[in-house]
């Protein structure tokens, strides 16, 4: 049997495979009868993982430090006092995570069984009641017996464990407040922020760190409000403490931002369905750090960061337009109503990306992206590939109800053929 | 929404369902719960919920739509084929309404639905039709003593309407095109003894299943302002539910002596029809909330779902105390603090597309 050390390295003689072969690897080692340890081979592939995104087996170590996903770093990058989690000890605590529910992690490995990283429902429900539990038993549990094994010291656990826990007792809640930022219905709160954010000062500075750097990878939007919670308690401690926090985890942002695989996994990996979104947090972010006085000090490094999000974010509509309309439209058959809703489906995305992108970029050229789309859906109808009442749904989607309006009244009337 | 353009904000108080107006199924977001009734002056006019949600409506022009926000082009064939329409009923806009999302206007799911439902109704009306003529039978009693299926059901039929036609001094094709009429006027609420109810008794059931699921959700332990608006809208849907079982009871009774029925008909058929109707103008708004509740698939989901529907729940007219012989107040039952704030542009933004495609998807579950 291989050792870990042996594992990581026939990882790193995979990192040149294609992105299939990959993805193959990756569905072999989530088989149930494969030790969780054998993902070690992983560990070279990460930041390829993290631009492919296949969807994993959910153990029960995945649902319980998803949460923490933004933060969590190799081993090596890890130094004491980060706003991050350092890989190697995820199964450690993991494991005491389990010991303290008892009973309990028969109920959630049966709920969990066969599920996979994307089955929103399950995470949700599933982790509404690990989460909290987790907390509880992080918070007072004392260095598991294997802490040797992640080579570090045990001074290290006692901070890194309640950091954790700190996060995991804030998560149902602070996945609400991106819900209800997604949804945007609701007037941002924010009380709730302040909310998410109290007792913050009895954690420890780790702990702080942690979940602030959580919230913006999660809720940029929420900068703005830790800054107003900052400068209304201006003097205290906790103040003091949150704006480091604050200041840290916006430099880790935009950090994150330049480097090479940041943007690359948020915006050019995405998906379609969620890509507009992501870039509406990203240039919110950019934005408010561009307007807020307390962030001066970040506002060098934003005109590159917008050049690159711009850059992303043409790729990403291109690459969106070809996956998402010019594909089935090439298909040379009559599109089908399954293919109609998910071509409709996929320009609703394109246009949401394209809202959120005008932001960063230059308007006028997704004017023309989106002209050319339209083009594309009106040259699939002049090939028969749609009908009109289709091609006008395109269209309004695509160029709006004018342009659509425009194909709808050429359409033949029922004494001429069908429209529909 | 062209601010500039609105005028201001009126006070709603409609004393007659023809004053509340019918909800028209538009699917962009700014006009979502948006009802159409006629002008004083002639033509008509839209009725636009506060968009702040907010108490208050804004009143405009028909032709004033394009002036107010970007329609889809299913809004503009919707409202350009409404705008000719002088009857506007709950009837007469579902029957537009499903002839553009036939098209295709609503997205497929939307022209599938819309041609099922058009024959779901034409079932209705076939079934209620054979009920009316086999209760007339029944009531006449010609076969009382007859063995079974002697005559058969044809002869009987056929029989009995020359009984009847002679008693009221009609001929019996025109008490059979009658029949058919008030079958036809009928069907949406069912008659007593059919076996399959109309589309009235369907919304009901779909309304009281909405309200058993707000409380659940709501429940003992929910905060304050969601358990507030959940006992508003549950308060008024269960008022709203009460007064369509009785308007459904009466309209059913109308068939309790069908030669009398018949001879009222040919005095006065519209009284007669207008009365099978009253259930529908009643539940006129509940089914759109209904789905917007259903759409919503989780907590924050909900909550956003619940405080759209606050803004949108039908205020029922005094008429409906004439309509039901209720003594109960109204008012009270719609008086309501608001005390979630609205993004107002939440509407507008970014997911203004997600947000056509919800709407497109409540056109299909209410064809």
């Amino acid at each position: 049997m291989l050792t870990p050390s042996g594992l990581r390295l026939v990882g790193r003689e995979l990192s040149a495979a294609d992105d299939e072969k990959i993805r193959q690897v990756v569905a072999l080692l989530d088989q149930p009868a494969l030790p969780a340890g054998a993902n070690a081979i992983l560990d070279p592939l990460r930041p390829r993982l993290a631009l492919l995104r296949p969807p994993r087996r959910l153990r029960f170590a995945r649902l319980l430090f998803m949460p923490l996903e933004p933060t969590i770093v190799p081993a090596l990058d890890w130094h004491p006092g980060d706003a991050a989690v350092p890989r190697g000890v995820l199964m450690p605590l993991a494991a005491t995570v389990r010991a303290g529910l008892g009973s309990e992690i028969d109920e959630i490995e049966q709920a969990i069984a066969d599920r996979v990283t994307t089955d929103q429902e399950t995470i949700a429900a599933v982790g509404a009641r690990l989460w909290p539990r987790a907390a509880s038993i992080l918070a007072e549990a004392p260095a598991p017996a294997d802490w040797d094994s992640t080579g570090l010291p045990p001074t290290v656990y006692p901070p890194l464990a309640r950091a954790v826990a700190a996060v995991l007792r804030r998560t149902q809640r602070l996945q609400e407040l991106v819900r209800e930022a997604t949804i945007g219905m609701v007037e941002p709160d924010p009380a709730s922020i302040g909310a998410l954010l109290a007792g913050l000062g009895a954690e420890s500075p780790e702990g702080f760190g942690i979940v602030v750097a959580v919230l913006l990878a999660r809720l940029p939007s929420a900068a703005m409000h830790i800054q107003q919670l900052v400068a209304s308690n201006r003097g205290s401690a906790e103040s003091a403490l949150l704006r480091r926090a604050l200041d840290a985890g916006l430099d880790r942002t935009l950090s994150h931002m330049e480097s090479g695989g940041g943007l690359d996994v948020a915006v050019r990996s995405a998906s379609l369905r969620t890509v507009g979104l992501e870039v509406l947090r990203m240039a919110q972010l950019l934005r408010d750090i561009e307007n807020e006085p307390d962030t001066v000090r970040h506002r060098p490094r934003l005109k590159a960061i917008r050049s690159k999000l711009d850059l992303a974010c043409r790729a990403r509509f291109g690459s969106g337009l070809d996956e998402g309309l010019v594909a089935p439209l090439t298909a040379q058959a009559p599109v089908t109503d399954a293919v109609q809703a998910e071509m409709e489906s996929n320009a609703r995305a394109l246009r949401a990306l394209e809202m959120a992108a005008r932001k960063v970029g230059n308007p006028a050229l997704y004017d023309a992206l989106l002209g050319k789309a339209a083009d594309i859906v009106g040259a699939a109808a002049g090939a028969g590939v749609l009908t009109q009442v289709r091609q006008a749904r395109l269209v309004e989607i695509l160029a709006g109800p004018d342009a659509a309006e425009a194909v709808y009244r050429q359409r033949p009337t029922a004494a001429e053929g069908p429209g529909q | 929404m062209s601010i500039s353009f609105l005028p201001p904000i009126q006070p709603y108080h409609p004393v007659t369902f023809r004053e509340r107006g019918v909800v028209v199924p538009f699917t962009t977001p700014l006009l979502v719960g948006t009802r159409a009734r006629p002008a004083a002056k002639g033509g008509l006019e839209l009725i636009i919920p506060n968009p702040s949600g907010l108490p208050g409506v804004y009143v405009l022009e028909w032709r004033s739509i394009p002036r107010l926000c970007h329609p889809t082009l299913h809004d503009r064939q919707l409202s350009e084929r409404i705008a000719s329409v002088y009857n506007i009923t709950p009837m007469t806009i579902r029957e537009i309404a499903r002839a553009v999302a036939a098209e295709g206007l609503a997205g497929e799911d939307a022209r599938h639905a819309a041609l099922a439902s058009a024959g779901s109704d034409k079932r209705d009306r076939t079934i209620t039709n054979f009920t009316l003529l086999m209760t007339l039978v029944d009531q006449v009693g010609l076969f009382r003593n007859a063995p079974p299926n002697e005559p058969n059901a044809q002869l009987r039929a056929r029989q009995t309407v020359a009984h009847v036609a002679a008693r009221i001094d009609r001929t019996a094709d025109w008490v059979a095109s009658a029949l058919e009429s008030m079958g036809d006027a009928l069907a949406i609420v069912g008659v007593e003894g059919q076996p399959d109810p109309g589309r009235v008794p369907r919304i009901m059931d779909v309304l009281r299943g909405t309200c058993a699921a707000l409380k659940a959700w709501s429940g003992p332990n929910s905060q304050e302002d969601r358990a507030a608006y959940v006992r508003m809208i549950c308060s008024a849907a269960e008022y709203t539910l009460s007064l369509a079982d009785e308007c459904v009871a009466r309209a059913r009774a109308l068939t309790a002596d069908l030669a009398g029925l018949l001879r009222e008909w040919a005095v006065d058929p519209q009284d007669i029809a207008h009365r099978a109707t009253r259930a529908e103008w009643l539940l006129d708004g509940w089914e759109q909330i209904c789905q917007i509740w259903r759409c919503a698939e989780d907590d924050p989901a909900r909550i956003a779902a619940l405080v759209e529907i606050a803004g949108l729940v039908p205020v029922i007219p005094r008429e409906a105390r004439d309509w039901t012989g209720t003594a109960e107040q109204i008012d009270p039952i719609m008086r309501f603090r608001r005390t979630i704030p609205l993004n107002e542009d939440w509407r507008t933004g970014a997911r203004v597309f997600e947000l056509i495609a919800r709407n497109e998807h409540i056109r299909a579950a209410t064809c």
